[in-house]
């Protein structure tokens, strides 16, 4: 497996520094100028990447096209704050208080539980790579897969494959942009970890 | 004429409530909209840390001309692309303990920082950096305003500019900086009313 990955970039100063890391700045073929998205025809890509706040009006303007892809099997992974109930089918958020301070508690507990402890996807990551605040968690449709649960009922990070003929991945964690803010080392380890899995070992593209 | 000109950046900008609560007139349009005739219309150009700098970068030569024919503009967030010509990009703290996120005031007249304590502008529940990690590097004949790690990294400075002004924030937006939505009002109608007064300096 080896999947061409293409991520938005809003030209934000987190975008700029986290899709142009070093560290695996070769895994991601192509960066699409989010203002330009909507001209884009995203066939030629495995994967698209919502980093992290990229504008949801921009966004949805591309629907079409990301239908089209969803279509024909690719996997759309949506980063916090950008609204996939926007432009993605099937997605419920739910807001949560953000709390910065869990970990300040003597017996910290950050509510996160591993959902799917078979699941490729912790073959490559542990909770504690996914683990720091977030703002949004999510009621996943029945048969998508949880990856990571919150103890409220709630997942903080999704698979479907049942809402449309592609994959999405759905979470409330926003790497991108702590990372790229040069702020918080689990997101730094989210993405380094993260990024080789997506291209390398996530499941094979669901066709029918 | 519009006292201040926002670049809105993300779907939650376009109606904020520092804008709607600011002691001056806000007038909020999209960054996308930015272009000569919308400057023509405004001495105050505020942006926010979520700009688009690619686009601010392919527009560099306006916004060079808007500050030397005598706006203002703010600048908040990290440099990456240099869309003025004396930008240089952000250098985080490497390795910060924390006492280097104590911000020191260099100058506590200054009208933005009246009345804000400097002991709570990076710090909430003892946890520190919610308003500036690092510094984006001023030019030498910039004013420095605030600093990180006892005067090294400068947060906040001030530059004359032909007929007009910078100010650099290197950190979060502004009205993000407290949890209490007072201060940030306060803090950003400092902000707002030394913007909108070119008496005041450099």
């Amino acid at each position: 497996m080896n999947r061409r990955i293409a991520a938005l970039d809003g030209g934000t100063y987190y975008h700029l520094n986290a899709l142009n890391d070093s560290a695996w700045a070769h895994l991601i073929d192509e960066r699409i100028y989010l203002p330009e998205l909507a001209e884009r025809e995203l066939d030629s890509f495995d994967v698209l990447i919502a980093t992290c706040r990229s504008n949801s009006d921009l966004i949805a303007l591309a629907r079409k096209q990301i239908d089209s892809f969803l279509e024909k099997g690719g996997t759309v992974v949506a980063f916090a704050g950008t609204g996939p109930e926007r432009w993605l089918p099937e997605v419920t958020p739910i807001s949560v208080p953000t709390n910065y301070w869990w970990w300040l508690d003597r017996d910290a507990d950050s509510g996160l539980r591993i959902a799917a402890p078979d699941h490729s996807f912790f073959q490559a990551m542990t909770l504690s790579d996914c683990t720091w605040h977030h703002h949004c968690r999510f009621r996943p449709p029945p048969g998508a897969v949880s990856l990571i649960d919150h103890t409220d009922g709630n997942s903080l990070f999704y698979e479907d494959r049942v809402s449309s003929r592609g994959t999405l991945l759905i979470t409330g964690l926003d790497p991108f942009f702590h990372h790229g803010s040069h702020f918080m080392p689990a997101t730094t380890r989210f993405l380094a970890s993260f990024l080789p899995w997506l291209r390398y070992d996530a499941p094979p593209k669901r066709r029918s | 004429m519009n006292a201040v000109t926002f670049l809105a950046a993300l779907p939650g900008q376009r109606s904020a409530r520092w804008a709607a609560e600011a002691p001056v007139p806000v007038r909020t349009i999209h960054q996308y909209e930015l272009d000569d005739a919308e400057l023509a219309k405004t001495r105050v150009l505020l942006t926010t840390m979520h700009q688009d700098q690619r686009w601010l970068h392919a527009r560099r030569g306006l916004l060079q001309e808007f500050i030397s024919s005598g706006g203002t503009m703010v600048f908040q967030g990290q440099v990456v692309l240099s869309f003025l010509e004396l930008l240089e990009p952000f250098q985080p703290m490497s390795k910060p303990t924390l006492n280097d996120y104590q911000i020191e005031v260099l100058v506590p007249t200054h009208p933005i920082f009246s009345g804000v304590d400097p002991d709570t502008l990076n710090r909430r529940r003892g946890v520190a950096g919610f308003y500036a990690r690092g510094s984006n590097p001023p030019p030498t004949e910039a004013t420095v305003l605030t600093t990180l790690r006892q005067g090294e990294f400068p947060v906040d400075w001030l530059l004359g500019l032909g007929k007009g002004r910078l100010f650099v924030h290197s950190g979060n937006d502004l009205w993000t900086t407290f949890h209490e939505p007072a201060e940030n009002a306060r803090l950003t109608g400092n902000l707002l009313r030394w913007a909108t007064n070119e008496e005041n300096d450099p």
